[in-house]
């Protein structure tokens, strides 16, 4: 199979996907099986072309051409290809998972709510290999518009809220800031296509960079940059596999990919320019890591508590791009890795749990994993993870970022980050012992067969993905070498 | 694929998986084993580096084999092995898998020879050890876990920080030097590495996680957690003038309390602190002697206190509990079990013939070279202390009758064979330390049995005992009774954790009615804003205007096209 | 407070081990001051008898440690702790 093909197939797939699901939505089994095998088939063509973009090859699709230098395209690239295998295998887990909340909870709708799953798989994978600031800024507003259904799925008056919520903050940062920060870039440039070293590099001076490193950082809503944050607290509320999806797997990772390749690939270079906005960004993102984990103690609702939870971490990928420095960028890329894995493994156990035992705050948890101990262990391996306890992978990117911000000279920015780590200890390492340790309630149960396959091994699975870190990190500082060095 | 080098410490992490999931009668033979199994894969295996594999950039070299570190891994399977019988007798398969999994990651940690790599072992002991205190049954053991998991997260964290920092400044991972404690690097590592010691004020986790744990758990805990702190202190800051003060703190503190206590683990806990910051001194003094005597110190006080430890938790499996209040009738009841924790006692007292001794009066012999009078007084008092409080207070405590009849009731068997053979151990390591001697880094021409070495130690630990029993006798001492000694943690678990909370209440406070005020804004301006468009929309003729609407938008969909196409 | 002369405890061990102490304590500091008796000690402490001063004192300090601590930092078992991370 050429690459130009499962390129394709990665951004058409799932969208087949969606239509397949809604069509053929009775009987239920046929519609859970469409859904993960459309998945599976994804996740198979993404790790197909990863491991071509690791040989060096490249391949390039055009869909449309509207104006002259800019077209609607989509290539093959290391960051590229990493960040789409990391969101189609996680997808693949989702779908699993997707399928045994739906039928756990008697969710309404069930097929209009994969249908949506797929459609934001399939627009986070058109950001991922976006061959341009246009195409991605195309590809963005696609997601918005996908996920949007997802966080107004129930209908009732708080989903209604919520999604206005979540579309106007979304919409408002892409069409205020991100657009005309595009349009700027195409005047400076002439074109949009991202660049390894940085399409500006050399071509701004220091004004404009400032000014344009500011308008993408808070265009790029889905990164959760306070004060672009509210989507991420109202979509909480939302079905579980439509907050799995926004937090883990789709628009939380496509901020951070969008952020990566508008540092590397717009900037690069330039970013050197750009001194002031980026030391002001650092204080601004350096900061809310520590206020996200601090607001995320406070909250009971452990859905409430892992969104604030996931947008620390995921300021931890701004503050590794905003450094200048290839191992920034590389400990960013670590960071929106193991964010994802954990992010996703523990919503999915949140997910479990509520869908077994109706539990959902957090003195509810004390002793359930003693009754739900595959969960749970994923659960303890995410914690550990997303707080960057050693031996697991989210420690290897705090390792990278506090080295980065420690070789730009730049030490309470490495201080803040690993106070958000000890405040993320805080508000998730008790809550996991507890889980483990305490006496184990004795009517925990919604159901008399506790939680199905479908629900426990997709934690587990990406519980694993947590540790892959470990094994296959040095590759992958090889593999993601290309984006940052500028062509010659 | 490049062939693995086989850490030793890997065989024992891999038996843990494995025990989850054996029947009873084999989890104490796997563990056994794979002590064994290590032991002979770290003897067999000569000195040097195994090649470096490369890792995120970085290179892991997961072996590295030198003297120093051989010498503390024979002790930590050696202290395995003890352990492992005595698991025999429990049948807690969580526990044993979480102990093998904690000693798997210190003697991982010993082995591996690049910074990152060490962390990563060092923390998945961590992990194990508060797994282990997890599984205990204990009243209280639950939130001794918790705050042993805080404890370990913010030495993790001080760890990583400090290879990040360490790495920035150029340093190549791999190389194993000393680090120098004036870069932000080596602050950060070495504030790191005395918390997994036991130093002053992050002593308290060794004491309350070894209270807290089951009779093994306890044992586990003191053969492997601050073992690996030593090792590390010893590979990275060897003669660092700062860690003479620090150990003479422990040893101080360590005594002071271990005399105190009433609860004996806790005691031997402390007294434990304080014979490793003896090896910390000597740590921090560096000549070669002295650096050796450190190591063969860490080496016998690890078994020795693992020895003491099994004998208390045969205790604990019988009676409950092991509060010297508590001990009358202990000794016509579990006499061998007594005469284990006397044999123990005298040991750790560094008492000719056993194990302590040798490596003591090595450390003595190091102190006197360099005319440290402070030094040498402080490694040589301490015995004494330990003499006192680990020897003659439990046994006489031991001793006093109490008033039911004295029904035999001792511990399990496999409980007093492995707590034995660790206490034998030290016994024939005392008797005949040239083979303690030969494993040690420099070459060591010191002959233990001198006379004139062996009477100043007899008139210390007669003169010692002569007085406090005549204490005893006057009716000075205090008297036993049931109670707990506040130390560091009562802070943080008291006075800290209320300020915390109340801290939070306040935050929270704030926090509310911040996002009240901004939902208040927020609905004033959305409320004003349609008023202000609702004021434009006012009846317009609908037919005209919809014509000069659709004639504008037309003519400027023109102008764009044709516009495009100039 | 006022020592009284008690007789040793019932039952105990605490007048073998006072004989075995004091045999120990003696042979060492006889063989102490015959062997080093003449020779000039390197430090003041390894001067003969000094060790017995040490383990003297290093009794007492105890003793009095023990007191000190238990009188300040002492108190009774908790049973139920409370929430305290």
């Amino acid at each position: 199979m050429s690459l130009e093909f499962a390129l394709a197939f990665m951004l058409i797939g799932p969208a087949a996907t969606a239509l397949l699901v809604l069509a053929l939505s009775r009987p239920p089994g046929l519609r859970d099986v469409v859904h993960i095998g459309g998945a599976l088939a994804v996740a198979a063509a993404a790790l197909f072309v990863a491991s071509a973009a690791g040989q060096g090859e490249t391949a390039r699709i055009v869909l449309a051409r509207p104006l002259p230098n800019v077209d609607l395209a989509f290539s093959i690239e290391p960051l590229g290809a990493l960040m789409g295998a990391l969101i189609s295998v996680l997808g693949f887990a989702h779908a699993a998972h997707a399928a045994g909340i739906v039928r756990a909870t008697q969710e309404k709708a069930p097929a209009r709510l994969m249908a949506f799953l797929s459609l934001a798989l399939a627009a986070a994978m058109a950001v991922a290999f976006s061959a341009n600031l246009f195409s991605l800024f195309v590809s963005y507003q696609a997601l918005i518009l996908a996920t949007f259904p997802l966080v107004a799925h129930r209908g009732d008056e708080d989903a209604r809220r919520a999604a206005r919520t979540y579309l106007a903050t979304l919409l408002a940062g892409s069409i205020g800031l991100l657009l005309p920060a595009l349009v700027w870039t195409y005047a400076i440039a002439g074109a949009l296509d991202f660049q390894p070293g940085g399409m500006l590099a050399g071509r701004v001076d220091t004004f404009t960079a400032n000014a344009l490193l500011v308008l993408f950082v808070f265009g790029i809503g889905m990164a959760a940059t306070p004060p672009l944050h509210r989507w991420l607290a109202a979509s909480s509320n939302a079905p579980n596999p439509a907050v799995v999806s926004i937090h883990a797997v789709t628009v939380l990772p496509a901020g951070g990919i969008g952020l990566l390749k508008v540092f590397a690939l717009v900037f690069g270079g330039a970013l050197a320019e750009a001194r002031i906005a980026s030391f002001a960004l650092l204080v601004l993102v350096g900061v809310g890591m520590c206020v996200a984990a601090l607001i995320a103690l406070s909250k009971q609702d452990l859905r409430e508590r892992l969104s604030y939870s996931c947008m620390a971490q995921s300021l931890a990928v701004a503050m590794g791009g905003l450094l200048a420095l290839p191992v920034g960028l590389f400990a960013a890329a670590l960071q929106v890795v193991a964010l994802s894995c954990a992010a996703a493994t523990l919503t999915m156990a949140v997910g479990t749990v509520a869908a077994a035992t109706g539990r959902t705050s957090v003195a509810d948890y004390a002793g359930l994993g003693r009754v739900m101990p595959w969960t749970f262990a994923g659960f303890a391996l995410a914690s550990a993870s997303m707080i960057g306890l050693p031996p697991f992978s989210g420690a290897w990117a705090k390792l990278w970022l506090i080295t980065a911000a420690s070789a730009a000279g730049l030490t309470w920015a490495a201080g803040l980050a690993a106070l958000a780590a000890v405040l993320t200890f805080a508000h998730l390492g008790p809550l996991a012992a507890h889980a483990l340790a305490g006496r184990a309630p004795t009517d925990a149960f919604k159901r008399p067969d506790g939680a199905s396959i479908l629900l426990a091994a997709p934690v587990i699975f990406s519980a694993a993905a947590t540790l892959w870190l470990l094994l296959l990190a040095d590759p992958l500082a090889s593999f993601l070498a290309p984006i940052w060095t500028p062509a010659s | 694929m490049p062939s693995i080098p086989l850490n030793p410490g890997f065989v024992l992490v891999l038996a843990g998986f494995i025990v989850l999931a054996a029947p009873r009668f084999a989890r104490a033979p796997i563990m056994a084993g794979a002590g064994l199994l290590g032991l002979i894969l770290l003897l067999e295996h000569d000195f040097g580096a195994a090649a470096a594999v490369a890792q995120m950039g970085l290179p892991v070299v997961l072996l590295n084999l030198d003297v120093l570190n051989r010498l503390f891994g024979v002790a930590l399977l050696i202290a395995l092995m003890g352990l492992a019988i005595f698991a025999h007798a429990r049948r807690n398969r969580v526990e044993d898998a979480a102990t093998m999994i904690m000693a798997g990651g210190a003697v991982s940690a010993l082995f591996v020879g690049d910074l990152v790599s060490f962390v990563a072992a060092a923390a998945l002991s961590g992990l194990g050890a508060a797994w282990v205190v997890f599984c205990s049954q204990r009243e209280g053991a639950e939130r001794a876990g918790v705050r042993l998991l805080v404890w370990n997260g913010l030495e993790g964290l001080l760890l990583l920080v400090g290879v990040a920092f360490h790495l920035s400044a150029g340093a190549d991972s791999s190389v194993f030097s000393r680090m120098d404690v004036g870069t932000v690097g080596g602050a950060f590592l070495l504030a790191a590495f005395l918390m997994r010691t036991g130093a002053p004020l992050a002593h308290v986790w060794v004491k309350d996680t070894v209270s807290h744990a089951s009779p093994l758990g306890g044992a586990a805990l003191s053969a492997f957690a601050t073992i690996v702190g030593v090792y590390a202190l010893a590979r990275f800051f060897p003669s660092e003038p700062l860690l003479g003060p620090i150990g003479a703190a422990m040893v101080v503190l360590g005594i002071a309390y271990a005399a105190a206590a009433d609860d004996l683990r806790a005691a031997c806990a402390y007294g434990q602190i304080s014979q490793v910051g003896v090896c910390v001194t000597l740590i921090g003094l560096g000549s070669p002697l002295a650096l050796a005597a450190a190591e063969g110190h860490a080496f016998t006080s690890v078994i020795a206190f693992t020895a003491l430890q099994l004998a208390c938790g045969a205790v604990l499996e019988r009676r409950g509990d092991v509060r010297i209040s508590g001990f009358h009738g202990l000794a016509r009841a579990m006499p061998i079990t007594c005469w284990l924790l006397f044999i123990g006692g005298i040991t750790v007292a560094a008492m000719p013939g056993f194990s302590l001794y040798v490596t003591l009066s090595a450390g003595l012999e190091a102190a006197a070279q360099w005319e440290l009078q402070w030094l040498w007084t402080l490694i040589a008092a301490s015995p004494a202390g330990l003499f006192i409080a680990l020897t003659l207070r439990p046994a006489i405590a031991a001793h006093r009758r109490s008033d039911d009849a004295g029904v035999i009731n001792e511990a399990p068997f496999s409980m007093l064979l492995g707590a034995g053979m660790a206490t034998f151990f030290g016994l024939s390591v005392g008797l005949a330390p040239n083979w303690l001697y030969g494993l040690m880094p420099a070459d060591i021409a010191f002959a233990p049995f001198a006379w004139d070495r062996l009477a100043p130690q007899f008139e210390l630990l007669g003169a010692a005992g002569v007085t406090y029993i005549l204490l005893l006798v006057f009716g000075a001492l205090p008297k036993e009774r049931p109670m707990q000694l506040l130390d560091v943690d009562s802070l943080y678990r008291g006075p800290l954790a209320d300020a915390g909370r109340w801290a939070g209440i306040v935050i929270l406070r704030i926090y509310g009615a911040w996002q009240a005020a901004l939902a208040i804004v927020a609905e004033r301006t959305g409320a004003g804003l349609s008023a202000w468009m609702r004021r434009w929309d006012w009846p317009y003729p609908s037919r005209g205007w919809s014509a000069l609407q659709f004639l504008t938008v037309a003519g400027l969909l023109l102008i764009m096209l044709v516009g495009a196409q100039l | 407070m006022k020592p009284s002369f008690q007789p040793p405890q019932r039952g105990g061990i605490a007048g073998l081990a006072l004989l075995f102490c004091a045999v120990a304590g003696g042979a060492g500091l006889a063989f102490d001051f015959l062997l080093n008796g003449g020779v000039a000690p390197r430090m003041l402490v390894s001067a003969p008898g000094g060790r017995a001063l040490i383990g003297l004192g290093v009794a007492l300090v105890l003793v009095l440690a023990a007191h000190v601590l238990r009188r300040l930092l002492g108190r009774a078992l908790y049973r139920v702790e409370k929430r305290d991370a």
